[in-house]
């Protein structure tokens, strides 16, 4: 390019670049390897804000996405179109997700910017090896645009295959890591730091009830197996077993849900009786500490008349370009920013309902706030 | 161009009086403005609490650059702070937006000049203007047509390519 009058200082190109939506952005990275450079090198130019999330409830197969209007059309929510192509027709099966990226099946997509990519096979595992395996994203756009994908051979699920007093996980605990950076998947024994818990013979069901979930923050993800968590350090290949809050309540219906919120990683239960606890793990100076940070009855709950900023629920399989017209037109009128979003939008409260159910759906990732799907009657 | 002649620091604007710098382009185009406008740049602003005599030289930036730019800052540092949500506020507001909409009716070579002079000489606001008028003009357009418009070569390998593609995999596309 060398003096050309349309040259740019990479810090200008990379102010310029900030300011374009994620789908511009990953077209600038294929202009030439200076603007791959420049959007790769600073991957907080990807923005960090929630458009939406996906849910899973119990009525449907697919997993539907719950956005605020003024994103539906920019996040591709439509998971059947990323398996489609391999003629995949099972209900597509979010294994995890990430900061934006999601595991789904065997690829990790980002549907804002439409990029996915298909994990190669793990090797030295035969497939039913592997099937046991439960899989988590380790992703963080603000410490590296790289993602590790972390896979776990999770504790016995069945009575037959755990002895008396078997200690979970192992000393040395061998993990499947996937790095984007190398391409490829590699074989790391994790050295546990500090004291085991031991199975006792009724501590998992046999259900997926209490499925595994993981949880990403600060370059450390937290596994939830029923029961205690796991703590993984990446960077120095040690873990730590971080058991529940001594006074949690949790039952084989009512496990608690991890998950990153503001300040780091929270967990929440909500057990028969509509008690809606949220713990906080304080991890400050090094000690590592749940601390109860709200506790409350939900037996009847006053919910908005209305609300002049409502989310929109998108199928999974949405993909009818009359409707998404009708979102942009109404984009204009009903736009709100959800890190600007609080009791504003409401505009009159309505009488106390009684719950009849509480669903825990997930924290927001950097707000106090819990996303819940409640089943209410006029009480 | 407003080249200006000889100058002793000091000429009437709007009644009053007020301090004059003289900045001199890497063409050695001489150019007085007002101190007020002049300090919209942070780089002149800097030299000017430095001090120094014959002008401020801006080797990095040409006569016809410096010129825009100094139209710029003239217009801006001119805005009188009225009491807020006044009517003459607005007015002025909108007139600013319409200056700036029609300073930015350049082709991209001049607007990328403009861009190195703004960096180079800190004037926020006209940084933030260009930055956010060239981001406008890539967002919907291919990678082949940015190239066109920089005149960038495609420097990537078959393989870097093929994995462009398939990170981009244009599923919605």
């Amino acid at each position: 390019m060398g003096d050309s009058p349309r040259l740019l200082p990479e810090d200008v190109l990379a102010d310029i670049l900030a300011r374009l939506a994620p789908r511009s952005l990953a077209v600038s990275r294929g202009v030439c390897r200076e603007w791959r450079a420049v959007v790769d090198a600073r991957c907080n130019l990807l923005p960090i804000s929630m458009g939406g999330f996906f849910i899973l409830t119990n009525e449907s197969e697919t997993p539907e996405f719950f956005v605020r209007p003024s994103m539906a059309h920019k996040i591709a929510a439509d998971l059947e179109h990323y398996l489609k192509m391999d003629h995949w027709y099972y209900p597509p099966d979010i294994a995890d997700s990430c900061n934006g990226l999601l595991l789904l099946e065997d690829r990790v997509v980002n549907p804002a910017t439409r990029q996915w990519v298909r994990l190669p096979p793990y090797p030295a595992l035969t497939e039913t090896e592997s099937r046991g395996n439960d899989r988590y994203l380790a992703f963080d756009p603000s410490l590296s645009p790289y993602y590790k994908v972390v896979s776990i051979k999770g504790p016995p699920y069945r009575k037959d295959e755990r002895s008396e007093g078997l200690k979970w996980p192992p000393s040395v605990c061998t993990l499947l890591i996937y790095s984007s950076s190398t391409g490829s998947w590699e074989e790391r024994p994790f050295v546990r730091e500090g004291p085991t818990i031991t199975i006792a013979a009724n501590l998992w069901p046999f259900s997926d009830l209490g499925r595994s979930h993981g949880v990403y923050w600060n370059g450390a993800l937290y596994v939830y197996w029923s029961g205690f968590s796991m703590r993984i350090t990446l960077s120095n290949d040690t873990y730590q077993v971080l058991p529940l809050p001594t006074s949690i309540k949790t039952s084989e219906y009512y496990q608690p849900c991890l998950g990153k919120s503001k300040n780091g990683v929270h967990l929440v239960v909500v057990d028969d009786q509509k008690q809606l606890q949220v713990w906080f793990l304080d991890e400050f100076g090094g000690k590592m500490e749940w601390v109860l940070k709200h506790d409350a009855k939900l037996q009847a709950v006053k919910l908005p008349k209305y609300t002049y900023r409502p989310w929109i629920l998108q199928d999974g399989n949405y993909n009818d370009q009359e409707t998404t017209n009708k979102e942009l037109v109404q984009e204009k009128e009903l736009d709100w920013d959800s890190d600007d979003d609080n009791d504003d939008g409401i505009g009159e409260w309505g009488e106390k309902c009684s719950c009849k159910s509480i669903e825990v759906f997930g924290f927001h990732p950097y707000r106090e706030i819990i996303f819940l799907l409640l089943r209410v009657c006029p009480s | 161009m407003a080249a200006a002649d000889s100058c002793d620091g000091i000429s009437t604007s709007g009644g009053g009086w007020e301090k004059t710098v003289t900045l001199v382009s890497s063409d050695d185009a001489r150019f007085e403005v007002r101190e007020a406008a002049a300090s919209l740049s942070q780089t002149v602003r800097r030299m000017i609490r430095a001090g120094g005599d014959g002008g401020i030289p801006l080797p990095k930036v040409d006569a016809r650059t410096l010129s825009t730019v100094l139209e710029y800052c003239n217009k801006h540092a001119a805005v009188p702070a009225p009491a807020p949500e006044s009517s003459s506020a607005e007015a002025a507001a909108v007139d600013l937006e319409w200056f700036d909409k029609e300073l930015m009716h350049v082709d991209l070579a001049t607007l990328c000049s403009l861009i190195r002079a703004a960096d180079y000489l800190e004037v926020a606001g006209l940084l933030d203007l260009t930055c956010k008028t060239v981001a406008d003009m890539i967002k919907s357009k291919t990678a082949e047509e940015i190239r066109q418009m920089f005149g960038i070569q495609n420097d990537f390998t078959p393989e870097e390519e093929e994995q462009l593609s398939r990170e981009n995999a244009g599923v919605f596309e």
